[in-house]
């Protein structure tokens, strides 16, 4: 028998791993017009974590993701500004999910938006001028809601047909209603 | 298992989100009909005489050396001008002016124009 705690070790491993492959896939897409725009795919790990696992899964992977991708393919002002964009929509999503009990999409349009602008409280800091309080606002806004929407409905997918055991066997939640 | 893409309470947080969404748009999208540092800018003979707020209503008689004058209204934050004096009244005919076309009055050496809320 394998022991609950390797087997959490890997399945965090595999987790990170696969946000880690999203956010490479992302840098090979072309530029999107609005700076700052991404699509978030490594954030469908994230909410699918969150929601069916764990929370403290979903941070830990949430983070490694962070650190290693700027590390690898971005720069230290992509590591503060996707710190920022994470750290305020899991702090969201989390607190939403306990709380509210509201669905995968619902959540998720929230963590988008709000990723969005923690990134842009970041960019304000950085550049010395509230770019926040311009037109990038409403812009990244949409952005954030849209594919928030879409990694959200990913997410709700993954939970519904991945099979049961891989998350009941992880998971300390074991009354979730999958 | 069913309650995974939508529940009734989600509305609740999709409300929200839009109208955080709509107050973001109202605050910090730019208005191109009023854009508070835009400037009417009146020329005679090359050199400014007035400059106005498009957003005052104000009427003002433009005099030019040779005794010429255009009447040059400012209302609704649009300028333009309404009576002349010279004989062709193209700069009346050309209507609202705009950054991109300005009223011109040849006969009377007089331009109007708008300028840009500098970016």
């Amino acid at each position: 028998m394998t022991s609950p705690k390797a087997k959490t070790a890997a399945f965090c491993g595999v987790c990170s791993a696969l946000a880690l492959g999203l956010s490479y896939l992302e840098t090979l897409l072309p530029a999107l017009p609005i700076p700052g725009m991404r699509l978030g795919l490594s954030n469908v790990v994230t909410v699918f974590l969150l929601y069916a696992v764990g929370a403290k899964y979903a941070l830990a992977v949430s983070l490694v993701r962070v650190v290693l991708s700027a590390a690898l393919f971005g720069s230290f002002s992509s590591f503060l500004y996707s710190a920022a964009g994470a750290a305020l929509s899991f702090a969201a999503m989390w607190l939403l999910l306990l709380l509210g009990r509201f669905s995968l999409p619902a959540v998720s349009t929230a963590g988008g938006m709000l990723h969005n602008v923690g990134q842009l409280a970041v960019a304000s800091i950085l550049f010395g001028y509230p770019i926040i309080a311009t037109a990038y606002l409403p812009a990244l806004l949409i952005c954030g809601a849209l594919t928030g929407i879409a990694v959200g409905a990913t997410a709700a997918l993954l939970c519904k047909h991945l099979p049961k055991r891989l998350m009941k066997s992880i998971s300390d939640q074991k009354n979730k209603d999958f | 298992m069913k309650h995974l893409f939508f529940r009734r309470r989600d509305v609740a947080l999709y409300a929200v989100s839009a109208l955080l969404l709509a107050a973001s748009c109202l605050l910090f999208l730019p208005r191109s009909s009023q854009t508070d540092s835009d400037w009417i800018v009146v020329e005679v003979d090359g050199a400014v005489v007035a400059e106005f707020s498009p957003d005052r209503d104000t009427e003002y008689l433009i005099r030019s050396k040779n005794g010429g004058i255009n009447r040059l209204v400012i209302r609704d934050g649009q300028a333009r001008i309404t009576d002349a004096s010279c004989p062709d009244h193209v700069c009346v005919k050309s209507g609202i002016v705009t950054d991109t076309k300005p009223a011109v009055c040849r006969p009377n050496g007089v331009v109007v124009w708008r300028k840009e809320a500098a970016q």
